[in-house]
């Protein structure tokens, strides 16, 4: 049971990042994007973690992506028409692609990964919102801090170095 | 037997709901009509009480047009997910009071229940808003339509913030993200009282998620002609109203349950208690419709950036500081 439902979460997953790149127009791009984030709430969902699974929907399904469908929007529409899907460089990135897959699959290969226990959550136990809570801020509240101001350096960032004065 | 339980409840919310959104569409008219010195459907029916059939039968025969230049799979999936989202977050949305059975056992009147509810039904209001930025990319340029989106888009990316942080505030205090947990937090006085500035924050960004007068800008008909509705027709253009119809009892039953006390309350039976305060909130959205004239673009960006999002986080660090040190929050 816990196979099969796995195997339906990895091809949503993966097949909406498939439909990412393969899709021309970039609103259904968009889309196939967020049908790739449900799948990844999935799995997070079997590994027990409520939490991230409905942090990723709200975070990224709901708050990014519409973000960047607000940004496609307001975009020129013949801009966005003539933007190409490739550049000349594509071929590195391709390579390096390529290297780690193959890396990817070589480990599979050598660490005889068990398929018997496709989907099943062998870490941990149940994880809740408040353990999270308890770690980020008991244990390391430092980084946490640190993440965040970076964080707002890099968004105020951004506004000084795109902000013209309109005249 | 757990699955065949959950089958049957949503079978039965789906049909509530369906019903409610119908007799929601004459109960508004109705109200409306009454505001404005009119009095409303009166032909159909007893005090036109078969309207809402009447409207749903002709949509079904409506011819559906769709346009030549149209993204056809998007203009599919536009009014459906429209839809389904909005019938995704009330699934989890308790229709009454949890059912202590003999040995322990809870029934819940709610088909999904989880430790994390207020997240989940969070989630898929997020999502709710796809339907209408689709609903703008798919009509094939029409000005209108996308106009209509970009504000939809805008509006949801500033409005979900507040509602978040607004409904943080009764987190803190309840300790939990369980609907159950916070109305039991609740027993001695609502949160309303310890958190009013909260309750106005959320009452405003519910009414713009919803995208309702005073904030109804995507669909504001003096500019838009219907905004991201504009293209569609028949049963598609009644999918985006069923969305909207569900989301407002969504949110309205949301705000019950955290701000409000949900079912506790004196004297009355918690089910009335309940049901009296989600029905309030809705008698609220149409009142809000007869009174208030619809807002500027800009002065609605103006108040979620720089009026309601700075408030939230001062009270979120007012909460917290006076739960850490023990002070009675207000």
């Amino acid at each position: 049971m816990e196979g099969i439902m796995f195997y339906i979460i990895s091809i949503i997953t993966v097949g909406g990042g498939l439909g990412v790149l393969l899709s021309k127009n970039p609103y259904r791009a968009a889309m196939w994007m967020i049908f790739s984030f449900f799948g990844i709430a999935g799995l997070f969902v079997m590994l027990h973690a409520q939490f991230n699974a409905m942090l990723q929907i709200i975070v990224y399904a709901g708050a990014i992506a519409v973000m960047i469908m607000l940004v496609m929007m307001i975009m020129d529409r013949r801009m966005l028409e003539s933007l190409e899907r490739f550049n000349p460089q594509a071929y590195w990135p391709a390579l390096i692609g390529l290297a780690l897959l193959a890396d990817l699959s070589f480990l599979a290969y050598k660490f005889k990964i068990n398929m018997s226990n496709v989907g099943k959550n062998l870490t941990i136990n149940g994880s809740n919102t408040q353990m999270i809570g308890e770690i980020l801020f008991k244990h390391y509240l430092l980084p946490f801090e640190v993440t965040a101001i970076i964080l707002l350096v890099a968004l105020i960032g951004a506004v000084v170095l795109t902000k013209k004065d309109i005249s | 037997m757990e699955v065949l339980i959950a089958i049957i409840k949503l079978i039965i919310v789906v049909t509530v709901l369906s019903v409610y959104v119908m007799y929601a569409t004459w109960y508004e008219r109705k109200v409306i009509g009454h505001m404005q010195q009119r009095i409303g459907p009166k032909r159909v029916g007893w005090h036109g009480l078969l309207q809402p059939i009447a409207d749903t039968l002709k949509s079904f025969w409506k011819e559906d047009v769709i346009p030549d230049k149209a993204d056809k799979p998007l203009f599919w999936l536009a009014p459906a997910l429209a839809a389904t989202f909005p019938f995704a977050a009330a699934i989890a949305i308790p229709f009454a009071p949890p059912l202590h059975l003999a040995g322990g056992k809870v029934f819940y009147f709610s088909v999904f229940h989880s430790k994390i509810d207020i997240l989940y039904i969070l989630g898929m209001m997020g999502l709710a808003s796809f339907g209408v930025l689709i609903a703008g990319v798919a009509s094939g340029g029409s000005k209108y339509s996308f106009t209509g989106s970009q504000r939809e888009a805008a509006q949801v990316v500033s409005y979900e913030a507040v509602l978040a942080l607004a409904l943080l505030n009764p987190i803190l205090m309840a300790h939990s993200l369980n609907l159950e947990k916070i109305v039991e937090a609740q027993r001695h006085l609502w949160f309303v009282f310890y958190q009013p500035f909260a309750f106005v924050a959320f009452v405003i960004a519910m009414i713009a998620a919803t995208a309702r007068v005073p904030f109804d800008l995507p669909e504001a008909e003096p500019e838009l002609v219907a905004g991201h509705m504009t293209e569609f027709s028949g049963l598609k253009m009644g999918l985006f109203f069923f969305g909207q119809y569900v989301m407002i009892f969504v949110v309205s039953a949301l705000a019950s349950i955290v701000f409000l006390g949900g079912w506790t309350g004196p004297v009355l039976p918690g089910l009335v208690w309940y049901w009296i305060k989600i029905l309030a909130f809705i008698f609220m959205y149409t009142w809000f419709w007869g009174t208030f004239p619809r807002y500027r673009y800009d002065q609605l960006m103006d108040i979620a950036w720089k009026a309601l999002l700075p408030l939230m986080v001062l009270n979120i660090l007012w909460t917290g500081f006076a739960l850490a040190v023990g002070l009675p929050v207000l």
